[in-house]
């Protein structure tokens, strides 16, 4: 499905959007894991969907820039862009909002998922990308943006629809030299890694206040001598 | 009545999955969840729990607390995959999970642990001083990885973080690996004798020659297990070869033929605690192809 965000129909008849962005449609792909072994060398990279549980209503989808009314059920959609008047996720805010504004609705969770890309598009000498960037963006949390095609084509061999020498056959057919399917997103890596350290550092402050909790409570532990530390006791430098 | 203890590796084709189930002498029963592998649009781990549910007897239309825990053994996507819908539909009284570098899918787990209190009860990074509390009878023990004051034990490599967990059961336990690379095995495996009737090992890292090959070759949790013991594995051979063909050889050169996942599909242990009469850790396997 070519479509741009959701909106609810009564916000869509109160504010018309623009008609979206509709192209040439990129993903963003977080760095997960990265292997080099004899006979498999790819990287597995990490996207966002929205998740529909249940089923829900009201909802309308631009395709091709029409609207179109639907009912959810079941449906897994890809999250590429912040909103539809932002291409990048530029800011940890930015991330967040869409989350939380997607959580807000009963039934929908985002969820994540993972391709698997070769390694030899990330090979700078193949000129996949644009030529400023390097290898050693290829770490772990690190931000890609694979072209719709190729994205398409990794999807196709995530759930098996075809082998591995086939996959990788058509990655190099599809994938001409000097054609931009793949690049570093320096500012996306950054938001995203903000992001995770927002997370990281609420976890932190969560876990001060259930230790406070008497419903709750914390774990227990052993220090260095083997004794046994009850939850009330916190340890130096320890959050949990 | 004496309690039983199951672990199940659901077969999900890619990853780990295992639903544990612990039924005590009071005839209570609890049940836990470590990793899980589901796809937005493949949810085999998902619908296996929901259908063992649903066969138990629970009505999931109920506003109830299924798990006592969910514990994710480290930040891989091919383990994290599908914990959301798990917390979100089951809820669960614990979140455990290792401390692991920066990164978005893990976070994403965090976050929503973070806010939704009333679908994760409370969570926790755990290691190996951590006292988890008991899940029915059966007592559980983080082996893997150890208290760095620093924070993450390894930021380089994310499966050196998996959190390595027995599970013990009167005289018998199971020891469950996650991704935990051979090369930190020589600082577990002087624990090992420790454990009391060890009698189901899983294969770390699905099999992989990292899993059980340390750089210079050397075995070091196999080395260190007791006789007849059974090895299982989460194993799935699409995409990269997971049992490693060298990982196969040493097994079968050692007379262990291990249970597999892409193999037997979804695997079976089961205990109640006790000796057979030859000593040995009473076990009982099932699964459900062959």
């Amino acid at each position: 499905m070519r479509a741009g965000f959701a909106k609810d129909t009564d916000q869509l008849a109160q504010n018309p959007i623009a008609p979206p962005y509709l192209g040439p449609y990129t993903i963003p792909i977080l760095i997960d894991d990265i292997k080099q072994l004899q006979d498999f060398n790819m990287t597995r990279g990490t996207f966002f969907t929205i998740d529909a549980s249940g089923m829900g209503d009201d909802w309308v989808a631009m395709l091709r820039g029409q609207g179109v009314p639907f009912l959810i059920l079941g449906i897994t959609n890809v999250l590429h862009r912040p909103d539809l008047d932002d291409l990048l996720f530029a800011s940890a805010g930015m991330i967040d909002r869409l989350f939380d504004q997607i959580e807000a609705v009963e039934g929908l969770v985002v969820e994540s998922e993972y391709v698997w890309l070769p390694n030899f598009l990330f090979d700078p000498h193949m000129g996949y990308f644009s030529s400023q960037e390097k290898p050693d963006q290829l770490s772990r949390g690190a931000v890609w943006r694979i072209g719709f095609g190729l994205f398409q084509m990794a999807l196709t061999f995530r759930q098996e629809v075809i082998p591995t020498e086939t996959y990788l056959e058509r990655c190099r057919q599809v994938l001409q030299p000097g054609q931009i399917e793949i690049g570093y997103s320096p500012e996306e890596s950054a938001a995203f890694q903000a992001w995770s350290g927002e997370q990281y550092q609420a976890a932190k402050k969560n876990f001060v206040e259930q230790r406070a909790d008497p419903e709750r409570g914390v774990l227990d532990y052993l220090d260095r001598y083997g004794n046994v530390v009850t939850q009330s006791v916190p340890r130096s430098n320890d959050d949990g | 009545m004496m309690g039983k203890l199951s672990v199940t590796l659901i077969d999900v084709g890619w990853g780990d999955s295992i639903l544990i189930e612990s039924t005590s002498a009071a005839g209570q029963t609890h049940y836990a969840l470590v990793d899980c592998n589901d796809t937005s649009t493949q949810r085999s781990s998902f619908l296996f729990v929901k259908r063992f549910l649903e066969r138990k007897g629970f009505d999931l239309t109920l506003d109830q607390r299924i798990f006592d825990f969910v514990l994710l053994t480290h930040g891989h996507a091919d383990h994290a995959n599908g914990i959301q819908a798990m917390l979100s539909s089951f809820k669960t009284d614990w979140f455990w999970y290792p401390k692991s570098v920066d990164f978005g899918g893990f976070a994403k787990l965090v976050s929503y642990a973070n806010k939704y209190p009333q679908k994760v009860k409370r969570h926790q990074a755990v290691d190996n001083t951590k006292l988890l509390p008991d899940l029915g009878d059966a007592s559980l023990h983080v082996l893997w990885p150890p208290y760095t004051a620093s924070g993450v034990y390894d930021t380089n490599n994310e499966n050196n973080n998996s959190i390595v967990l027995v599970l013990n059961l009167g005289q018998v336990s199971f020891l469950l690996s996650g991704d935990c690379e051979a090369d930190n095995w020589p600082q577990i495996v002087p624990g090992i004798p420790s454990i009391p009737g060890l009698a189901v090992f899983q294969a770390p890292h699905h099999g992989a020659v990292n899993g059980v090959f340390t750089p210079n070759g050397d075995t070091p949790w196999l080395d260190a297990l007791p006789t007849g013991i059974r090895i299982a594995m989460s194993s799935h051979i699409r995409p990269h070869n997971h049992p490693a063909p060298e990982v196969v050889e040493e097994l079968s050169n050692r007379n262990i033929d291990p249970f597999r996942t892409d193999l037997h599909y979804h695997l079976t242990f089961s205990t109640d605690g006790t000796l057979d009469g030859n000593g040995l850790p009473k076990v009982t396997e099932h699964w459900s192809h062959s």
